[in-house]
C-alpha cells in the first residue's frame, strides 16, 4: 500500500498548554483510519492542522512526500465535513454540493451533471432544491458529505460527524459511511470518541492519550495485542494481575501472582525475580470440569448476567481482586450459582505481558 | 351513592369556558392595543390629509384638494426627489463607510470587539439636537476645520463647502446616522459560524471569494436592515437642514415641519406626511422581497 499523508514529529502547544506531543504517523490511499481519543484530546486538532486551519508548533506535514506546512487550506488537495455540517445557509443543496467546483470555474452544466451524480450516491437526489435549514441532521451531514466527495480530494477529514445525531441515525450513518468510503475510493480521516464506532468503520485505528498515540494499529492489533495497559482497558475488559517470575523455561515462564502459580507461555527477557503484568480477556480464561496441574481454584463472588453472555467474578482463596471470566450463556448447562467453586485455566498461551507494572 | 362522572363532566365544562374567556379577554386587550396605538393615529392622520382649510379653520369635508396641491406644485415633487436623492446619497456614505467598520469589528476586533462596539453605540444616547450642534461647530465659518485649515495656511477664506448647504445636511446625517448601519451589520456578520467561513476556504475560496460568495451574502440581511434605517431616518428627517441647511439644504420633512408648525396647514402637512409613509413603507416592502430573493 502507498502512503499518501505523513505527519512527522507534530508538536502543538497554545501558550503555555500543550495539546500534541510530538505525533507521527501515516496514511495510506483509500484507507479508513480513525484517531480516537476522549474530548479534549486535540484530536480535533490534529485534522485541523492537514486541513490547514491550525499550523503545527513543530514538525512537518508531508503529502506526497512535499512538505505542505505552509501551503494555504484553498490549496490542499482536502476536504472536511465539519462537526455541525457548516452548510452555506444562502445556499440550497445542489449549490452547497456544487460549490467547490463552481469556485475552480468548472462549466456550470458540468457541475449540474456532478451534483446530480454525487447526490445519488449519498442518496439525496431529490432533495436539490431544498434548504439546508429545512432538512434533518442525517439529511445535512450526508449533503456535507457530498459537498466534499464532489471536489475529489485525496483525503477527506470528518470532525466527529455522527457527534449530533442520535443513537438510531448514528448506526444507519456508520453503515452508510464504511459503504461510501468503499465505493469512492478515498482516504478518510475520521475523529471520534467512540470505540464501538471506530471499531465498526476503521481499517486502522490511533488511541490518542495524554497528547500522544498510545499505539496505532488494525482494530484486531489493538484488541488482541494491546501494547500498554492503558490499551488493554480501553477496548473491552481484561483482567490485570501483578505477577513476579519464579522459574524460566525455555518458552515459558511461571510466575507467581495472588491467584496462585500460572505458567505463562511467552518467551520473555525477564529473568527470575523481576516483575511484571500480566493481562487476559475475560473471554480467554477457560472453565474446567475438573482440576488439571495447570488450574486454578476459584469461588464465584457475583454473577452478572448479560443477556447471551454472562460475567462471573470469581476470588481464589488468597486474592484481594476480584478476576472476571466471560461466559457464552448457552454453553452452561447448569448455569453457575453464587459461592460456586470453580477451576479455571488461566495459562492457555494468550493474554498479554506489558512491561510496565502500573495497574490501574 | 351518587354517580361521579356528570359531575365531573360540569367541570370540565366550566374548566373549558373559563379557558375560552381567557384566551378571548387577551386577544381583545392585544386589538385594543394595536388599535389605539397604532390603527386610531395612523387613520386621524389619513383622514386629517382629506381635509382642508379655511384661514387658520380645519374645514372637515372630504377633498383631494392637498394631493392635487402636491402634483401640481412643482416645489414639493421636486423637493421631495432631492430629499429621496439626498437620503439614498446618506445611506450609499453610510454603507461605505460603516460596513468596513462592521467587518473589521466581527472578524477581526477580537475581545475587543464588544467595548469597541459600545463606544460606536455611546452617541446613540446623546441628544440629536446637541449633536447638530456640534457638528455645526465643526463645520462652520469659524469652525474646527476652517480654523486648522486656516492656521496651516491651506485657505486664505473659511470654506463655504461644509456650512448652510446640502453638503453640510448629508455631513452631519451621515455622522448621526453612522451607527444604526454598524449595529445590525455587525450583529448578522458576527452570528456567521466560523466553521462555515473555514468551510468556503475549505472547498478551495481565495479570501476575497469567500468573502464575495459566503460572507457578504450571509451577511446581507443586516446590512439592509441598516440601510432601511438610515434611508428612512434621513429621509423624514427635518432638524438637521434646518439647523445646518441654510437656505439651499431645503428638504421634504422641513416643509411638511412647516406646514405643522408655521403655516398652521395641518392637512396638507398630512397629506404630504402621508405621501412620504406610503414611499417608506413602498420602499421597504421591495427591499424585503430583494432579502428574500437573495436567499435562494
Amino acid at each position: 500500500m502507498s502512503e499518501i499523508l505523513e505527519l512527522k514529529n507534530i508538536s502543538k502547544s497554545y501558550g503555555e498548554t500543550k495539546v500534541l506531543d510530538n505525533i507521527s504517523f501515516k496514511i495510506n490511499n483509500n484507507e479508513f483510519f480513525t484517531i480516537l481519543g476522549s474530548s479534549g484530546s486535540g484530536k480535533s486538532t490534529i485534522i485541523r492542522m492537514i486541513g490547514g486551519f491550525v499550523k503545527p508548533t513543530s514538525g512537518q506535514i508531508f503529502y506526497e512526500n512535499n512538505i505542505i506546512n505552509e501551503q494555504p487550506i484553498f490549496k490542499r488537495p482536502f476536504n472536511t465535513v465539519f462537526q455541525d455540517y457548516a452548510l452555506f445557509p444562502n445556499m440550497n443543496v445542489s449549490n452547497n454540493v456544487g460549490f467547490g467546483l463552481k469556485i475552480k470555474n468548472v462549466n456550470i452544466l458540468k457541475i449540474k451533471e456532478k451534483v446530480q451524480e454525487v447526490l445519488q450516491i449519498v442518496g439525496l437526489e431529490n432533495f436539490s432544491d431544498r434548504m439546508p435549514q429545512e432538512l434533518s441532521g442525517g439529511q445535512q451531514q450526508r449533503v456535507a458529505l457530498a459537498r466534499a466527495i464532489i471536489c475529489e480530494p485525496k483525503v477527506i477529514l470528518l470532525d466527529e460527524p455522527l457527534g449530533a445525531l442520535d443513537a438510531e441515525l448514528r448506526k444507519q450513518m456508520q453503515l452508510f459511511l464504511k459503504e461510501i468510503q468503499k465505493k469512492i475510493k478515498i482516504s478518510f480521516i475520521f475523529i471520534t470518541h467512540d470505540q464501538e464506532e471506530a471499531i465498526f468503520l476503521s481499517d486502522r485505528i490511533a488511541v490518542l492519550n495524554n497528547h500522544k498515540f498510545e499505539q496505532i494499529g488494525s482494530p484486531k492489533d489493538l484488541y488482541y495485542s494491546p501494547k500498554t495497559t492503558y490499551m488493554a482497558k480501553f477496548f473491552g475488559e481484561c483482567n490485570l494481575i501483578a505477577c513476579k517470575v519464579v522459574d524460566k523455561k525455555m518458552d515459558s515462564i511461571v510466575v507467581e501472582s495472588e491467584f496462585g502459580q500460572l505458567l505463562i507461555n511467552h518467551s520473555i527477557d525477564k529473568s527470575i525475580g523481576d516483575s511484571l503484568t500480566f493481562g487476559i480477556r475475560p473471554e480467554e480464561i477457560k472453565i474446567l470440569d475438573q482440576s488439571s496441574s495447570n488450574s486454578i481454584e476459584v469461588i464465584i463472588k457475583d454473577v452478572e448476567f448479560r443477556g447471551s453472555t454472562s460475567n462471573l467474578n470469581v476470588k481464589s482463596q488468597h486474592s484481594e481482586k476480584y478476576l472476571k471470566i466471560q461466559n457464552i450463556s448457552s454453553n452452561i448447562s447448569q448455569p453457575f450459582q453464587q459461592d460456586d467453586v470453580i477451576n479455571v485455566e488461566l495459562n492457555t498461551g494468550v493474554g498479554t505481558i506489558f512491561k510496565d507494572e502500573t495497574i490501574s | 351513592m351518587w354517580n361521579l362522572i356528570p359531575v365531573l363532566e360540569q367541570y370540565l365544562k366550566m374548566r373549558q369556558l373559563v379557558n375560552y374567556f381567557r384566551t378571548s379577554i387577551w386577544t381583545l386587550i392585544r386589538f385594543v392595543l394595536v388599535i389605539s396605538l397604532i390603527l386610531i393615529p395612523l387613520g386621524s392622520f389619513l383622514s386629517y390629509s382629506f381635509f382642508t382649510v379655511d384661514g387658520t379653520d380645519i374645514i372637515h369635508e372630504f377633498s383631494l384638494f392637498n394631493y392635487q396641491e402636491f402634483l401640481t406644485g412643482e416645489i414639493y415633487i421636486k423637493t421631495f426627489i432631492r430629499t429621496i436623492l439626498l437620503a439614498l446619497t446618506v445611506m450609499f456614505i453610510c454603507i461605505l463607510l460603516g460596513y468596513p467598520v462592521a467587518y473589521f469589528l466581527a472578524r477581526y476586533a477580537g475581545k475587543y470587539k464588544y467595548s469597541i462596539l459600545l463606544m460606536l453605540i455611546i452617541p446613540l444616547f446623546m441628544s440629536y439636537i446637541i449633536k447638530i450642534y456640534m457638528m455645526r461647530s465643526i463645520l462652520g465659518f469659524s469652525g474646527l476645520i476652517n480654523k486648522v485649515l486656516k492656521m496651516l495656511g491651506v485657505i486664505e477664506k473659511p470654506l463655504e463647502f461644509f456650512l448652510w448647504n446640502q453638503n453640510a445636511v448629508i455631513i452631519t446625517l451621515v455622522v448621526i446616522l453612522l451607527p444604526l448601519i454598524i449595529i445590525p451589520t455587525f450583529t448578522s456578520l458576527e452570528k456567521i459560524p466560523k466553521n462555515i467561513i473555514e468551510a468556503s476556504f475549505d472547498l478551495g475560496c481565495k479570501p476575497f471569494q469567500a468573502f464575495r460568495y459566503v460572507i457578504f451574502p450571509i451577511g446581507l440581511p443586516g446590512l439592509i436592515v441598516g440601510s432601511i434605517f438610515v434611508f428612512i431616518l434621513a429621509l423624514g428627517d427635518f432638524v438637521t437642514p434646518q439647523l445646518v441647511g441654510g437656505t439651499s439644504g431645503f428638504t421634504y420633512g422641513k416643509i411638511i415641519y412647516s406646514n405643522f408648525g408655521m403655516a398652521f396647514n395641518w392637512p396638507f402637512g398630512a397629506a404630504l406626511a402621508s405621501i412620504l409613509l406610503i414611499v417608506s413603507v413602498i420602499i421597504i416592502l421591495f427591499t424585503n422581497r430583494l432579502t428574500e430573493k437573495s436567499k435562494t
